[in-house]
């Protein structure tokens, strides 16, 4: 098998286990990422992480199932690619691999046919096109905007990989061109963030910095303990009505920065305002937060607008997958 | 501080019920509305959105989303005019085709009405209320103007700018303090305050007051 042939042959298999596992229909009504550990428990795989030595993961094929295991000495998007890797393994039918560094490596070192093959099928599982488009519709991107280093950071956490991961998808799919990838991949990460956080200084730059509008509505979110949340949310004020943030401390966050983008002088009177907020939560957890825009003085029920979201800020995976811990505990 | 227990000026009678304008920034329109239907000294009430569509139409690029601007609302009325509001009944939300929103035929006769405006001062307005006019004021809100203690709002924590806001000061008087205070007349329905009338203490008022302005004398041809 050529090197072309094995990347066909890992990217029609992803198409294959989208159509077979239904996972169009699930990401559609998150606005989220593609659950790769749950894909790889439908196959009916042992997963497990735990650290590894020189390694990302590796699977093997058992007597009766195959097994993955996954280190927890990288963070949640490296699992999560190594995890789509490792899938492509168990799906394609290879035996077994052990999977180090070099799978993170675009167009690198990589001869194997079999692990050009489960890389492609990673990208295509993770990354596919329609999950891209299906993200900029959402927030209402284009293809210019995806020049922007800024947008394409928040696609990256929406789809849950890496920024230089999405750049390599845009630039595949064809949104971008070559030019404009290499000018994304020399943009800097701490300089998206510090720019969105607006001189809000932490104490340092491994945590991400979500920026939520009303187009979340909906969104199901995984992240990582001390992420940082701006809400930036168009409210009505000259018409009483106030986005309510009392969920959202109550869920735990804590509010850094709270101010409204109004102009120095009365040129419009009445006029919708851009609210600002920055919240943060330190804390691993997992839970909901909602905020409505309604008339503060009216009882509940009355919002013209409102903005849920679901969070799991665990961060990477330790031990048995948390989605099975979750289920035991429920059971 | 406490309810206000001496009212000295009280313009109420002038106006109807307080009208709601809904979610949209139309509080202007609605001012301006009230302020010239208490002028004609008619309780017929004015059709807010008649003004409020010859003011968007009135501001480059303009659009009935984004409010309007003072002078340009002035100019429409002074200008344009307005119908009564049967005229052009209140839209609770825009067409979705927004070439749709235009005065229909029976918009008419139209009312027009020069404005005068006066320095954002608190006496300026007390003396403007003792000669029977109402006032028409733009503030910039704080959060404390959204949840009125026994109808009252007065300087206190918890009270970041909000928004550009305009209402009518209708009266003055005191609180139980002897804090001296003016009673607006919003548009935000009648849950709001008192049956949609709020009392702001002076100081408030003076922190947060930008523009002000009443009704000239006579109906402009």
């Amino acid at each position: 098998m050529s090197r072309r042939q094995a990347i066909l042959e890992g990217a029609m298999a992803a198409a294959r286990l989208h159509d077979q596992l239904d996972v169009r229909h699930a990401v559609e009504s998150s606005g989220g990422s593609i659950d790769v550990f749950g894909a790889l428990l439908l196959l009916k795989a042992a997963l497990i992480f735990r650290p590894l030595d020189g390694l990302l993961g590796f699977c093997i094929r058992g007597a009766d199932r195959p097994g993955v295991v996954i280190s927890t000495q990288r963070p949640l998007r490296i699992q999560r690619f190594t995890g789509a890797h490792e899938l492509g393994h168990v799906y394609l039918g290879h035996t077994e691999s052990l999977d180090g560094e070099e799978i993170l490596t675009r167009g690198g070192p990589m001869t194997n046919e079999l692990e050009i093959a489960a890389n492609s099928f990673a990208s295509a599982f993770l990354l596919p096109k329609w999950l891209l488009q299906l993200q900029a519709r959402r927030q209402g991107w284009d293809r210019a905007s995806m020049s922007n280093p800024r947008m394409v950071y928040q696609m990256a956490l929406r789809v849950g990989a890496s920024y230089e991961a999405t750049c390599v998808a845009l630039q595949t799919h064809n949104i971008i061109d070559d030019v404009t990838a290499k000018e994304l991949m020399s943009a800097s990460p701490r300089d998206i963030k510090a720019e969105l956080l607006a001189g809000i200084t932490i104490e340092n730059y491994y945590p991400d910095v979500w920026l939520l509008t009303e187009r979340d509505e909906g969104l199901v979110l995984e992240g990582q303990p001390d992420d940082l949340f701006v809400l930036r949310l168009t409210e009505k004020a000259g018409a009483g009505y106030l986005w309510n943030t009392t969920d959202l401390i109550k869920s735990g966050f804590a509010i850094l920065r709270d101010r409204r983008e109004i102009p120095p002088t009365p040129e419009s009177v009445g006029g919708p305002v851009m609210r600002a907020l920055t919240a943060r939560r330190s804390d691993a957890a997992q839970g909901r937060f909602a905020l409505e825009l309604q008339r503060p003085w009216q009882k509940e029920g009355t919002a013209i607008a409102a903005l849920h979201v679901a969070y799991d800020l665990y961060g990477k995976e330790v031990g048995m997958p948390r989605s099975v811990r979750r289920q035991l505990a429920a059971a | 501080m406490g309810t206000v227990v001496a009212t000295h000026c009280d313009l109420r009678v002038a106006f109807g019920d307080a009208r709601n304008q809904g979610d949209r920034p139309t509080c202007l329109a609605f001012a301006l509305s009230d302020a010239h239907s208490a002028a004609r000294g008619a309780t017929e009430a004015m059709s807010a959105e008649h003004l409020y569509y010859h003011a968007v139409q009135r501001t480059p690029g303009g659009h009935p989303s984004d409010g309007v601007a003072l002078p340009v609302a002035c100019d429409a009325l002074k200008l344009d005019g307005q119908s009564l509001e049967t005229g052009w009944p209140y839209l609770t939300a825009l067409p979705s085709e927004l070439t749709h929103w235009k005065p229909p035929p029976g918009a008419t006769p139209l009312f027009r009405r020069a404005t005068q405006p006066l320095a954002p001062k608190g006496a300026d307005v007390i003396a403007r209320l003792d000669t029977g006019q109402p006032v028409v004021l733009i503030l910039l809100l704080g959060e404390r103007f959204y949840n009125p203690i026994d109808g009252l709002i007065a300087i206190g924590p918890n009270d970041a700018d909000t928004d550009y806001h305009a209402v009518i000061a209708v009266g003055h008087g005191n609180a139980s303090t002897g804090e001296a205070c003016i009673l607006v007349r919003n548009s935000w329905g009648p849950d709001w305050a008192l049956e949609g009338y709020g009392w702001i203490a002076l100081p408030y008022l003076e922190a947060r007051l930008k523009q002000t302005l009443v009704m000239e004398p006579g109906n402009t041809p």
